[in-house]
């Protein structure tokens, strides 16, 4: 069963098409990257998934419910049933971590204050962060910020998160511990994942399904399991990013 | 010929940049105005202790600034008038003059200048810096209306902080005023303060108080709004940030303007 449906999709900014005529589907409680060179709409694809931009032309339905062609309230209301993980974290400089989940749940759920700050601990303590709880953003790690942006996303246990380049910036240690966490996330909740990124190793880890995205024919050039991917590429462009081969384009 | 093209061309681009910058400007300042009109509608979702946060950022800590500012404005302005004034042997008038000037003009102009140093450059930092942080879009994600979070508390935290500085900056222009007439002039303190609660009724008072209240609305619109508008980067939210400091000043100007003449058409 399909979560995320995309129909002949074109993206861009103004008049320049970054991606166009796209038709992928993304099935419920899988972990799909997807990934490409620098600047072939990775993260672009990515906001217009999530709503934040509108296409040029297409459809894309969440939960069988159109993000593109629906009113303001719906719309709204279909972004609060998912979790999205920003590069950076995106955590709100002026609130404690705790008070950053307890934001999500105030404005989007039913909880007194002190259910939300139990639910706060609680997702801080899946991502062990609950003895940061009180401290601001600017007190704590670039690995942390990303943590505790998971613990924000996953504040109203959606199933469906986005994650955007979520292992840029960590160091290997950091990124792989990043990974397992995303792994066993998922494995505990069965959500479905959606990750940006071009890390080999972490797509090697986690991966159940990739899209390769090609800036050239601004579409999507392969499709499937990384390792069958990369054991019978469809293309020589493929193989080159599947082997990290700089040499052979 | 090559040059008159392309002095064409340029100003087509310029046409259409100015067209698509006043239709960003109209959407933003639609968001905003809708944003409002919803607090208002729905009270008990207006996040207060923001606004006490910003009220107390945007007023309290402006406070130690402003009355040195204004307590040197009237010193300025009771040495200026004392030198001339006192050629005619009119020494008294200096309250009035220093008293009008500071409570009419000065007073809520000072402070809205200093609070567009202080607060509305401060905005446009933070609410650019929010968007080179993704922190809107997450928002936006989360299904939280941005406009209620970055600029309702921080215009109500404005509404009630400038005027209130507006009052502190009047009292402590008038004691620059009288600290020239006690010590240049020699009027005794009770004379010109007398003089002064002679001269300033409570309508000059009230001129002030609704010039400073349109000046926070003012300085909080163009703060956010060129926060909002700011590029995704450091330059841009360097350019966000200066760009409100000086639309932010033209447009107190030009409303000052406004309102003195609308005021003195009315007879206050």
């Amino acid at each position: 069963m399909s979560v995320i449906e995309v129909k002949n999709l074109t993206i861009g900014y103004g008049n320049n098409i970054i991606l166009q005529d796209l038709n992928f589907e993304i099935k419920q409680n899988e972990i799909t990257f997807l990934m490409g060179g620098s600047g072939c709409g990775k993260t672009t694809l990515l906001k217009h998934l999530i709503g934040l931009y509108p296409p040029m032309c297409g459809e894309i339905k969440i939960f069988n419910q159109s993000i593109v062609n629906n009113n303001i309230n719906a719309k709204r209301k279909l972004m609060q049933s998912f979790g999205v993980l920003y590069q950076s974290g995106a955590l709100f400089g002026s609130m404690t971590l705790a008070e950053n989940i307890n934001l999500v749940l105030e404005e989007c759920s039913t909880l007194n204050a002190i259910q939300r700050r139990e639910r706060a601990i609680e997702k801080l303590s899946l991502v062990d962060l609950e003895e940061f709880a009180d401290y601001y953003p600017s007190d704590i790690s670039g690995g942390m910020k990303k943590r505790a942006g998971l613990a924000r996303a996953m504040a109203l246990n959606p199933k469906l998160l986005f994650f955007d380049e979520p292992q840029a910036g960590l160091d290997p240690i950091s990124s792989a511990g990043l990974d397992n966490l995303l792994k066993n996330l998922q494995r505990e909740t069965g959500a479905t994942f959606v990750i940006v990124s071009h890390e080999l190793d972490s797509i090697f880890a986690i991966a159940d399904t990739v899209f390769m995205l090609d800036k050239d024919s601004k579409s999507i050039i392969a499709q499937g399991n990384p390792h069958d991917l990369k054991r019978n590429p469809p293309n020589k462009w493929v193989n080159q990013f599947m082997h990290r081969d700089p040499t052979r384009k | 010929m090559r040059n008159f093209k392309k002095a064409i061309a340029d100003i087509g681009v310029w046409g259409c940049d100015l067209k698509q910058n006043t239709y960003k400007t109209i959407s933003v300042l639609g968001e905003f105005g809708l944003a409002l009109f919803n607090a208002v509608r729905n009270p008990k979702r207006i996040r207060y202790h923001q606004c006490l946060y910003y009220f107390q950022q945007t007023g309290y800590e402006s406070l130690p600034i402003v009355v040195m500012i204004c307590l040197l404005m009237g010193v300025i302005l009771g040495f200026q008038a004392a030198l001339q004034l006192k050629q005619f042997g009119t020494d008294i008038y200096v309250a009035d003059l220093v008293g009008l000037s500071i409570v009419k003009e000065l007073g809520p102009l000072m402070v809205a200048i200093i609070s567009t140093g202080r607060a509305g450059s401060s905005f446009a930092a933070e609410i650019g810096t929010m968007r080179v942080n993704e922190e809107i879009d997450a928002m936006v994600t989360m299904g939280i209306e941005p406009n209620r979070f970055l600029f309702i508390p921080r215009l109500i935290a404005m509404m009630g902080a400038v005027p209130i500085l507006t009052i502190f900056g009047n009292l402590f222009g008038i004691l620059g005023g009288l600290l020239i007439g006690r010590f240049q002039l020699g009027i005794p303190t009770v004379t010109y303060i007398n003089r002064s609660l002679e001269v300033l009724t409570p309508a000059y008072l009230m001129e002030g108080l609704i010039k400073s209240v349109i000046f926070a609305i003012l300085i909080t619109v163009i703060g956010c709004l060129r926060g909002v508008q700011s590029g995704n980067d450091a330059h841009g939210v360097g350019r966000a940030t200066t760009s409100s400091v000086v639309t932010g000043i033209f447009w107190i100007v030009i409303s000052d303007a406004i309102m003195t003449t609308l005021f003195s058409i009315g007879g206050a």
